[in-house]
């Protein structure tokens, strides 16, 4: 076999032992390891043995290098994780507390486990996100997306959108953000799908008050001009999402990859 | 430990990158080349450490990427540069001070290598 195979072959191998770093590191760097690898390993291409031998020691580098990669990833993610059950912690507290002083808080053991269910849910999503890439815009659009989700999510259990918490037009809303869950995880959280997505996500919020009024024919009065401007801002805050995933798309993150 | 001037000793690798970018920028397998021959082979990085250390050392704000393209006929235009930052100047000589003064005790206690002292 000659020696620019013997390249080539390394370079593949060695390509897959790149897929074994953080995917964040391996987004960044991984290009850079492999031309350089590539480069050294070309330096030595008139010399099969001296290939062999720098070949599997800058393997062994970089295997040392992953494990390192690996272990501070699995630090900083510990820190997040514990700081998500912290702040759902706190934002607990504080009906807990409320409901000590008030008559007028009063939860449920269900309403705390939906409520935690809800917090932690997000704040473990938000985190996830976080972590796939440094892309800021990336970044803003996952956190004003999951929150304007759960903001949604949140009012509609408590007091409802379209009338009080059991009209059932409010079920369309739990529709809608199940497309837009669905959405993200089809588009593996990319930036070029989680744009399309956002702005599905976006359209099918603004109809919702359309579709309940063809289909349950409410009174047109003020509560109507409020559901509408509600679902106005949630448009919007989702819309800009997707311009924000678009930018990040054009900005260099369009290759980020999920796991 | 800490210094007087708030800066912790550097690992051998970032100093090495440190000196390889303070004369101008390099790509990853240039600050390879240029470490090597500078410490006339005996640091020999493979990319896992090189690409580990970027990593921290602009996390740190030490180095940064350079905005500087090649001629895509003479290199490779997808080469990344990098180059140092005024605060890796200022750690660069904040470390090479250390290492001055290392030496000034060394040979007051007569331990520097070719002293009449004890030596290493």
């Amino acid at each position: 076999m000659d020696s620019e195979s013997i390249v080539r072959r390394y370079r593949t191998v060695y390509g897959c032992l790149l897929r074994l770093f953080p995917h964040g590191f391996r987004n960044r760097y991984g290009e850079g390891m492999a031309q350089t690898y590539h480069d050294l390993c070309r330096e030595k291409s008139d010399d099969v043995a001296g290939l062999h031998s720098l070949a599997l020691r800058m393997m062994g580098d970089t295997l040392v290098q992953i494990s390192r990669e690996r272990f501070r990833e699995m630090r900083n993610m510990r820190k997040g994780v514990a700081a998500v059950f912290a702040v759902t912690g706190l934002i607990l507290m504080l009906p807990a507390v409320a409901m000590r002083y008030s008559d007028e808080v009063n939860w449920t053991a269900f309403d705390f486990v939906v409520a935690a269910t809800l917090l932690l849910g997000s704040g473990l999503t938000a985190e996830y996100l976080w972590r796939k890439t440094p892309n800021v815009e990336y970044r803003v659009g996952s956190l004003s997306a999951i929150f304007t989700g759960l903001f949604v999510v949140w009012v509609n259990l408590a007091v409802g959108i379209i009338g009080n918490e059991k009209n059932p037009a409010n079920l369309l809303y739990f529709l809608v953000l199940l497309i837009g869950v669905s959405g993200s995880c089809f588009a593996r959280f990319r930036p070029r799908g989680m744009s399309i997505v956002m702005n599905v996500t976006a359209f099918a919020i603004a109809a919702v008050p359309l579709v309940a009024f063809i289909v349950w024919r409410p009174p047109v009065d003020l509560g109507l001009v409020k559901v509408i401007t509600f679902n106005s801002f949630i448009a919007l805050a989702l819309a800009g999402s997707a311009r924000l995933f678009r930018s990040a798309c054009r900005n260099g993150a369009g290759t980020l990859t999920s796991g | 430990m800490k210094y007087t001037n708030g800066k912790s000793p550097l690992t051998p690798a970032v100093l090495h990158i440190l000196m390889a970018l303070a004369e101008s920028e390099r790509h990853g397998y240039g600050i390879m080349k240029q470490v090597e021959a500078e410490s006339k082979g005996r640091v020999k990085m493979g990319p896992g450490t090189l690409y580990g250390s970027i990593g921290r050392m602009i996390e740190a704000g030490l180095i940064r990427e350079s905005g500087k393209k090649v001629d895509s006929k003479l290199d490779d235009e997808r080469r990344v540069y990098y180059e140092i930052t005024a605060l890796g100047r200022e750690t660069l000589a904040a470390e090479l001070e250390r290492y001055r003064d290392v030496i000034v005790l060394a040979a007051s206690k007569r331990l520097a290598a070719g002293g009449s002292g004890h030596g290493f």
